[in-house]
């Protein structure tokens, strides 16, 4: 490629006012992009990522501002370009894509309104003709019904739906740089993996240059070609997206591949390795390379100055790191650290007995209706049918996961089942005692036993009250130990997860999300309970955090032997970490067995569907073409028959196209081993399906 | 859309019954006696219950609400045998109620004082000079009927706006409250029903302290009101809204500090400390303008617009302050969403951005909040109008607090929040309108 | 052994007197709130010493013998100079004096303690009721929301004004009844703030970590809830004592303050703005002030620490 590049980027520094001063966020980033081409930056959150996308447009809020570096867009500088200039280039020539489609459109203009306006400002191009290149383009985008898309507004639309109107939006003018600031992380798997595919689509069509920011090394890899790594507002390492992923040089590189289970992997047979630490804050730099502090192959030199990035020696490929001995450190040849011991694996000794059992668990709810009618009962009700007939049994200390996409009912199943939520119908029996009841009428025995670890980490904790007094409360409520040796026992917890004793007195805002989560594992485990529940507990972490604090439940769970219910939308996570596994739809458990047969044919179509989803970090691995269509259908009114009728894509595995899914409920079929799966289709026409684990 | 406003009104309509209750009940039932507050603490117990006898007090609350909310004159139609109507007497200047004959002749009844006859005073129109012609006829035995105790009853409609029921031969005597002083009278009926058409066909009875009906002066000062609000209303709403759109363009700036901080003080001095001050600066030091309101019976308040300037002034400054401070409020969070930021990635002109993409989500807020708000601008009007003396709604309201005139009181009350609630539903209508996410849901 | 995350240096618990200081930062940041604190002040300070009473111990325990001696205030409030009524301000009658020739300094600086007390302690009873209807509300939700919301939409369809004049008109013009009066008309404001603010809370984790735990709904309340609205309330609360003096003054100036000889600041309003038109505006004028500085204070104030927590939160 030696054409211009679109966009060249040198030593882009970018920094903050804040009431400590001059923060930087940004420092010595250069990098090029190419028409077609697609720079992928990934890093965790903190990083300077999105920093990086907003100053190319020079929109960095009213406190930031370009530092230091240059930025060339088609051979012009677009630092100290005055207002309009920069005004006339976006949305013409530099469009973005935004993580959060539902703010980032206007709520009370109509999508036609927000979409021609690009063309009329940028082209002066007439209304009607305007109005046509939209539609078009919006076809482009697989919007199904473009023109009555035109004269909807936003709420009317699906968050997969809002993501394509901002994609067409900013490919309207056919615009030199693309930038897309996390488009696919505030989106269900499902949809993620169809965004994924638009994306690649429109990468072939479009010549234009993308910067791809995300925090998932699965969806880099599907959409990059080169990938830079970013650290504390460095770039760290550059390379092609075959090398990085393949010969990753940096050390925090190889750190972020390690603490991310592949989609298969088990924690019988693999070990997550978290990075020690966490990143620095801005105004807290060490005076040398920025990773020191948490790098397992830190030296003296590392501590003296600060590495700048270079081409890396001995190698045809244009690979570009900043490690002083990215030579030496390959990462075939890494080993875990002295201190870092195994989780013991699980006793095999585990009797089996069953724990918890659940038979025909059904959640109903009216909304709450605002209207004055539905005061006086008068108005329309719909049931919502959150969990609709579940039944599952576990057995003592084994864990069980639960996937599905948003809305199918995980959640409100658990709840349920600690008593958040009032049962409608069914049984659930939990050591003798019955779980019909609210948490607040059960005894203390029950409620001792039957813990929650909650998924946000910002929320886990009550803002007003120390860490101590936080894991005491269940201390004293439950007398888990006398008085006096409540203190200790506070102290004992903290160090069992992995915090000293300083912790006591500190306040949620004084910790990081990570602390808190562990604080939140604290509490849950002060009563010893037998169940914990945890919804989500390492969705809102970074990567390197989230593998700690999942080493630290495993620990903690081999330790005590506590049977776990777990529950989270990453797939490999809940592989790794669960021994069975149920997939939910619509409020129904459609599949569920032992989490290595979950992940082998035969699938349940909506398994193999979510399978399908799960971007894999890895370049070479190539995508499966099984898309599900549309959204998750209402609970409040699921579709008769097989409730994943509407979307399955194996009906034509049926005769006649599947008329029997539409009108009859499916049959159980026994895969054998406790594995089994809620279809029409006969498991022998299942089985020829192909794995989609690679 | 229809079914939200419907359900709105539908809440308008029972929030407006309960406060109808409420008016009533703190205003009627609540401690203190209706008699002794408007007579004083003089009176007699006798003169308390002819008192409370002829004015319909001695009767259960059900019936007096009832009677308060839709009339009584459908009541007494029926026990009268007769239509009654209120008819307007330009010559004295006041109402009073009639029975309607068949033939169309108006009548009132009074008793001989012995008790034994009834006198019917007939009102017909010369038809020849159009002027009324009053006669007095005794009515013969058998006017009287015989009711369910075996008593001979009349049921008329007597000279005070009451129907009224006359026992024969029973020697009656009631305490009128004349101009001067009290008034033992002979012949008096011994039941009363005061007439009125109700609080729902625009009749809240009749004031105890001018013996006219609440109506008749409450109408046209609570325009006198409406005209002082207007002015006001259209003086702030468009300055409010331009200044806080501006502030909030500029937040952080010289201009935006200056309009939050002197918006803040405006809106926090009280309406009566604005009005002192400005009263002391125009008039008494500057004497520009005049600082009271005065008006005679029949003029025009608009007769002297100069002495309309101040009031208006007063209620404008601590509106303006509070409409610009919500707006401004409203303006900065808008132009921090991520639409706004979309906007400008969008590469629109920053007029277009303002004027299309921020404006109706930012109005959304203050519109609904200000119309809100008009509890505390009906606080404002009553201390503008006493302060300047201004012949308003306001003014009524305390008048009539102060003097514990309880029709007065009740009327003026229901119709503030009538007011109050009417304008909340336009709140509604326009916010609807505004936010399609509510039109479209 | 896993290894933790290495937790890097953090600087060492703050002490009681460093938090304290924190706590201060936005005061003394934000100049708004800097002016309004010194207004307030300057009328907290006249109010405690207008006479001798805080310092006098006499006073404390109602000594028979015991005479208030004027400090700040120069006189009694109550003490009629014979033949001076109706004086502009001069070196001995600072702001002049009024009809009963009564030093009008000595009446301003003693209405300050009446309008002192009697606003917080309005506001602190408003609080105490609407905080607890509205975390009732809120909490609870349903049925008891429903019933509670529409009670209180009705009471707040009620003009403010009207509520005052419809409570002191029935129950008489005096110190508890204005305090009443003030309670009823802002309960329903306070409540749907705490309901709001409820209602946001209690979606939060760390509340079902709390109902996890077979917590009591009362626990939950006013342990878990209450102590992360209090930012919001206290600043709404300070406004609301803006709004009470605000409302008391207009009480006072409509004839339904506290009866004379008090000096209420909104009564002498009252009592002077008859004298304005005949050019003796010092009564109606200085009242006027006192009352507007003090609301604007607060005002400032509330409007300065809001500003300050918003911006770092």
């Amino acid at each position: 490629m030696n054409q211009q590049p679109v966009v060249s980027v040198r030593n882009l520094a970018i920094a903050y006012e804040t009431a400590r001063g001059l923060v930087p966020a940004v420092r010595d980033v250069s990098f090029d992009i190419h028409r077609g081409e697609t720079l992928g930056l990934v890093g965790e959150s903190g990083c300077g990522k999105s920093t990086v996308a907003y100053g190319l447009v020079n929109y960095l809020g009213r406190n930031g501002r370009i530092t230091g570096g240059s930025i060339l867009f088609q051979g012009r500088p677009l630092v100290g370009q005055s207002e309009e200039a920069l005004r006339k280039l976006r949305g013409n020539q530099i469009s973005m894509v935004y993580q959060d489609p539902m703010t980032s459109l206007n709520p009370v203009l109509r999508i036609g309104d927000q979409m021609t306006e690009v063309l009329t400002v940028h082209q002066k191009m007439r209304k009607d003709e305007a109005r046509a290149r939209c539609v078009e383009m919006l076809r482009r985008v697989y919007m199904p019904d473009p023109d009555k898309v035109m004269e909807r507004y936003p709420h009317q639309i699906s968050g997969g739906q809002q993501q394509r109107v901002v994609i067409a939006m900013a490919l309207l003018n056919n615009p030199a740089l693309l930038i897309m600031d996390e488009p696919t992380t505030a989106l269900d798997v499902t949809v993620e993996a169809a965004v994924l595919d638009l994306i690649a689509d429109l990468r072939r069509d479009f010549d234009t240059a993308i910067l791809f920011i995300s925090h998932n090394l699965g969806v880099i890899a599907r959409v990059s070609d080169r990938v830079g790594v970013m650290y504390a507002g460095e770039l760290v390492e550059l390379a092609p997206v075959q090398e990085i992923f393949a010969n990753p040089r940096h050390p925090y590189t190889q750190g972020l591949m390690r603490c991310v289970p592949r989609l298969g992997s088990s924690k019988l047979d693999s070990v997550l390795y978290p990075i020690p630490g966490r990143v620095p804050p801005p105004h807290r730099l060490p005076p040398g390379c920025a990773f020191e502090p948490r790098c397992s192959y830190a030296r003296e030199a590392c501590r003296a100055e600060r590495p700048a990035l270079r081409p890396l020696r001995g190698t045809a490929v244009p690979h570009m790191t900043r490690c002083l001995f990215s030579e030496e450190i390959d990462p075939k040849q890494w080993r875990p650290p002295d201190d870092f011991a195994l989780p013991q694996p699980a006793n095999d000794g585990v009797t089996g007995e069953t724990i918890l059992s659940v038979e025909g668990l059904k959640t109903h709810y009216r909304p709450a209706s605002a209207s004055l009618l539905g005061a006086f009962g008068l108005g329309r009700r719909d049931v919502v049918r959150a969990v609709d007939g579940v039944s599952f049994s576990l057995p003592k200390g084994k864990t069980l996961g639960i996937v599905g996409e948003s809305g199918c009912g995980k959640s409100t199943l658990i709840k349920t089942i600690i008593g958040l939520e009032d049962m409608t119908d069914g049984k659930a029996e939990f050591i003798g005692f019955d779980l019909r009841r609210r948490a607040g009428q059960r005894e203390l025995a029950l409620i001792r036993e039957l813990q929650m670890v909650f998924q946000n980490p910002d929320a886990t904790m009550n803002p007003s009250y120390s860490v101590g007094q936080q894991i005491e409360r269940p201390l004293r409520r439950f007398k888990v130990v006398p008085k006096d040796r409540v203190r200790d026992e506070v102290i004992r917890l903290l160090r069992a997860v992995k915090l000293d004793e300083h912790y006591y007195d500190r306040l949620p805002r004084q910790l990081s999300g990570g602390e808190k989560q562990r604080v939140g594992i604290a509490r849950a485990f002060a009563a010893r309970p037998d169940l914990v529940l945890c919804d989500e507990p390492v969705s809102a972490l970074d990567v390197s955090v989230q593998a700690a604090v999942l080493n630290l439940l495993l620990e903690i769970q081999r330790e005590h032997g506590t049977t776990m219910i777990f529950i989270a939308h990453d797939l490999s996570v809940v592989r790794f970490f669960c021994d069975y596994i149920a997939v939910m739809y619509l409020g129904q458990i459609v599949e569920i067995g032992p989490a290595e047969a979950i992940y082998a044919p035969p699938y349940h179509p909506y398994t193999e569907s979510l399978l399908a989803a799960v971007p894999i970090p890895d370049p070479g691995a190539t995508p499966t073409h099984i898309r599900l269509q549309g959204n998750v259908p209402s609970p409040a009114n699921p579709p008769s028959g097989c409730r994943f009728h509407t979307r399955c894509p194996r009906r034509g595995l049926l005769p006649d196209g599947g008329r029997i899914c539409e009108t009859d409920e499916p049959p159980w079929r026994d895969a054998g081993e406790a594995h089994r799966i809620l279809c029409h289709i006969p498991l022998e026409r299942l089985r020829t399906i192909e794995s989609t684990g690679k | 859309m229809a079914r939200f406003l419907l359900r709105r009104s539908l809440s308008l309509v029972l929030t407006l019954f309960l406060v109808s209750i409420a008016v009533f009940a703190i205003s009627e039932i609540a401690p203190g006696n209706i008699a002794i507050n408007s007579l004083g603490n003089t009176i007699t117990p006798q003169q308390e219950a002819s008192f409370n006898a002829q004015n319909g007090l001695d009767q259960p609350v059900l019936t007096r609400y009832v009677r308060w909310l839709i009339g009584s004159d459908w009541q007494a139609q029926q026990l009268i045998g007769n239509p009654v109507t209120r008819i307007y007497d330009e010559a004295n200047n006041r109402t009073s109620w009639w029975g309607v004959l068949p033939d169309g002749t108006l009548y009132q009844n009074k008793a001989t004082d012995d008790g034994n006859a009834i006198i019917r005073i007939e009102r017909r129109l010369d038809p020849a000079t159009g002027q009324p012609v009053i006669r007095e006829v005794t009515l013969g035995e058998d006017a009287w009927t015989t009711n369910a105790e075996g008593f001979q009853v009349y049921w008329g409609v007597d000279t005070e706006g009451r129907a009224a029921m006359w026992v024969k031969g029973e020697q009656n005597e009631a305490w009128v409250l004349t101009q001067a002083s009290w008034k033992n009278t002979k012949g008096a009926p011994s039941q009363y029903i005061p007439l009125q058409y109700g609080l729902l066909r625009g009749d809240p009875g009749v004031s105890f302290r001018t013996r006219k009906p609440v109506a008749e002066t409450i109408i046209p000062w609570t325009l006198n009101s409406l005209l002082l609000a207007g002015i006001a209303f259209v003086v702030v709403m468009p300055l409010a809204l331009l200044l806080g759109l501006i502030a909030g363009l500029n937040e952080g700036k010289f201009v935006d500090r200056f309009l939050s901080v002197t918006s803040l003080i405006a809106t926090a001095t009280p309406e009566f400390a604005t009005g002192v001050f400005l009263i002391v600066i125009f008039s008494s030091w500057l004497g520009l303008l005049p600082g009271a309101v005065v008006v005679t019976s029949n003029q025009s308040i608009l007769a002297n617009p100069a002495q309309l300037i101040l009031p208006v002034l007063t209620l404008t400054l601590i509106e303006l302050g509070y409409v610009l401070r919500i707006t401004r409020a409203s303006m900065v969070e808008v132009m921090r969403t991520n639409y706004i930021r979309t906007a400008t990635l969008k590469g629109l002109p920053r007029s277009r951005i303002v004027f299309k993409h921020a404006l109706r989500n930012a109005l959304m807020a203050p519109i609904t909040v200000i119309i809100l708000h008009v509890n505390w601008l009906i606080g404002g009007i009553v201390v503008v109008e006493t302060l300047f003396g201004y012949p308003g709604l306001g003014r009524y309201v305390l008048e009539a607090a102060l003097f514990k005139d309880v029709f007065a009181i009740e009327a003026a009350a229901m119709l503030l929040v009538v007011i109050a609630v009417g304008t909340q539903l336009i709140a509604d209508i326009i916010y609807t309108y505004l936010n399609p996410r509510i039109r479209y849901a | 052994m896993v290894t933790a995350e290495r937790s890097l240096q953090l600087p060492a618990s703050p002490s009681r007197w460093d938090r304290f200081k924190a706590r201060l930062q936005p005061l003394v940041r934000s100049k708004t709130a800097l002016v309004g604190l010194s207004l307030v002040m300057f009328w907290v300070v006249a109010a405690l010493f207008a006479d001798d009473c805080l310092i006098n111990p006499a006073c404390w325990f109602g000594s028979p013998d015991y005479t208030p001696r004027p400090l700040i205030a120069r006189y009694d409030p109550y003490q009629s100079f014979r033949g001076a009524g109706l004086q502009g301000p001069s070196a001995e009658h600072w702001l002049g004096t009024d009809r009963q020739g009564r030093d009008l300094w000595a009446r301003i600086i003693h209405g300050a303690r009446i309008i002192l007390v009697l606003a917080p302690v309005s506001v602190l009873m408003a609080l105490l009721v609407g905080g607890t209807l509205g975390l009732v509300a809120g909490y609870f939700g349903g049925g008891v929301d429903e019933v509670v919301m529409r009670f209180l939409d009705a009471m707040m369809a009620f003009p403010q004004i009207l509520l005052y004049l419809v409570i002191i008109a029935a129950l008489g013009p005096s110190a508890v009844n204005i305090v009443l009066a003030i309670t009823i008309a802002g309960a329903p404001g306070i409540a749907r703030l705490v309901r709001s603010l409820t209602l946001d809370i209690k979606t939060r984790d760390y509340i079902a970590a709390a109902q996890t735990r077979g917590e009591s709904p009362w626990y939950i309340m006013f342990v878990e809830i209450l102590p992360n609205a209090r930012g919001p309330i206290l600043i709404d609360a300070m406004l609301r004592v803006g709004y009470a003096v605000f409302a008391i003054g207009t009480l006072g100036f409509l004839g339904l303050g506290l009866p004379p000889p008090s000096p209420d600041w909104g009564s002498i309003v009252n009592a002077g703005r008859k004298f304005i038109q005949a050019g003796h505006i010092w009564d109606a004028l200085w009242a006027s002030l006192a009352t507007a500085s003090l609301v604007v204070g607060l005002s400032l104030l509330a409007d300065g620490l809001s500003e300050q927590l918003n911006k770092y939160r």
